[in-house]
């Protein structure tokens, strides 16, 4: 500590200086290093127990404070569960936990391709900047980086960083990430970009490069195109809500709502086939 | 060793809070960076490098969980502490209300760090329309940052009395 305080500059160029070079390092290689591993390997398991029990009492809070909201959103669901599944809503939070798990099998069911782990968000970033999350699944469960992750709903995002135990997702409304997207009723190919709005706190994604003369409307569905060799074919990511010219005037783009509600996200599934194998069992 | 240990324990208590508590209830537009509130506070009472030191720390772990450039906070937090450090031991620092004025502006200094630490790698920071939460967090941040500054100089203080008593 003496010598920090009596050298203040020689410290400041020696932590800037690791500190780059770590940022080089990392954002080249994509991957993570032996501490961060460790660091992660760490604190994921505290941040899942921090997350389930502040998720409950959370919960407990919300249900005090917008009680008639929550009747109501908690009608929808239960509307929309007995549609799926022919059964009656429940009301506990392990009850909802469970319906939701239930809604992943029928998931599994109807994509019997899809090889998927289910994992549970147990942090997510406050950052204006980045959209990412950590779930509970790293590579002792078989994740890799680029691996495809879902919800019941659409198209999540993407691994793009495993620890042993822990794994980083890159949402899809992150605004660096890219899908490359087709409109389900104009076969119109595109690429879904995020779109955060910090200010109205609102998660959308645009999608762009599409052509010039396509007759887009609100409501049509974006899914996933299978080009560029990351994403299959045909996951729903979401519908169109608006559509717009670039400021250029050149290009059109689409204002996408995504299907998935990132607010609320709390389980996830991770396609552990690559896309060729899904792509074959099509 | 024991206030390093509780720096670092409040430090880690507060990533933990703003990755599980903060980012799933309180919306964008809201959330304080807790981190910030207390990084300001040790870089007004102890030396800069050191302030530093405990900012970076608790920006790497940050970006290890969860940033997709690792290094980028801790840079960014790091370089705030230093623009804090600059008024450490000031008279006029020792003060809660510069600490809070401190805070905030600390807020609004990590973003736009952060920001120019990641337009380089290839990233898009959509900073115009981060504008106007950015106060609302940075206000937010400096009234979290209040109480933490005023219990600690209160700590230092009765602690500095006890040395001298002994």
């Amino acid at each position: 500590m003496r010598f920090i305080k009596d050298h203040p500059v020689l410290t400041a160029v020696v932590v800037v200086v690791t500190l780059i070079i770590i940022l080089l390092i990392t954002t080249l290689s994509g991957g993570t290093t032996v501490v961060g591993d460790a660091v992660g390997t760490v604190v994921s398991p505290v941040e899942g127990g921090v997350s389930t029990t502040v998720g409950g009492i959370g919960d407990w809070f919300l249900g005090l404070i917008g009680r008639s909201q929550l009747q109501q959103e908690n009608a929808e669901l239960k509307e929309r569960i007995a549609q799926l599944e022919g059964q009656l809503a429940l009301n506990s939070d392990l009850e909802n936990e469970n319906e939701r798990l239930r809604e992943f099998v029928n998931y599994y069911g109807d994509n019997p391709e899809y090889e998927l782990l289910t994992a549970r968000v147990i942090a997510k970033s406050s950052s204006y900047w980045f959209d990412t999350f950590l779930i509970n699944a790293g590579r002792s469960q078989g994740l890799e980086t680029d691996m495809v992750v879902l919800s019941t709903y659409g198209l999540v995002g993407r691994v793009i960083d495993v620890g042993s135990n822990w794994g980083k997702v890159r949402a899809i409304i992150d605004s660096n990430s890219a899908v490359s997207a087709m409109i389900e009723r104009t076969r119109d190919v595109g690429v879904v970009r995020g779109t955060p709005d910090v200010e109205t706190g609102s998660s959308r994604c645009g999608m762009y490069h599409l052509p010039y003369d396509n007759d887009l409307v609100p409501g049509d569905k974006v899914l996933t195109s299978g080009l560029g060799g990351v994403f299959p074919k045909g996951i729903v990511i979401g519908e169109v809500v608006e559509v717009s010219r670039s400021e250029s005037g050149t290009e059109r783009i689409a204002i996408i709502q995504p299907q998935v509600d990132f607010a609320q996200i709390e389980e996830v599934m991770v396609l552990l086939n690559t896309i060729d194998e899904v792509e074959v069992d099509h | 060793m024991k206030r390093a240990l509780l720096w670092i324990a409040l430090l880690l208590l507060n990533i933990l809070l703003e990755t599980t508590i903060i980012a799933r209830f309180i919306p964008v537009a809201f959330r304080p960076d807790t981190v910030i509130a207390i990084v300001t506070v040790i870089a007004l009472i102890y030396p800069a490098p050191i302030a530093g030191l405990y900012a970076a720390a608790a920006g790497l772990v940050m970006d290890i969980l969860l940033s997709p450039a690792v290094g980028a906070n801790a840079l960014a937090y790091f370089l705030t502490a230093q623009l804090v450090g600059i008024f450490s031991g000031k008279y006029y620092a020792k003060n809660w209300v510069f600490a809070a004025a401190a805070a905030f502006a600390a807020r609004i200094a990590k973003e736009i760090l952060l920001v120019l630490i990641i337009t380089p790698l290839g990233m898009k920071p959509a900073f115009i329309s981060a504008a106007l939460p950015m106060l609302i967090s940075a206000a937010l941040t400096a009234l979290i940052c209040i109480p933490i500054y005023i219990l600690k100089r209160r700590s230092t203080n009765a602690y500095m009395r006890r040395a001298r008593y002994e």
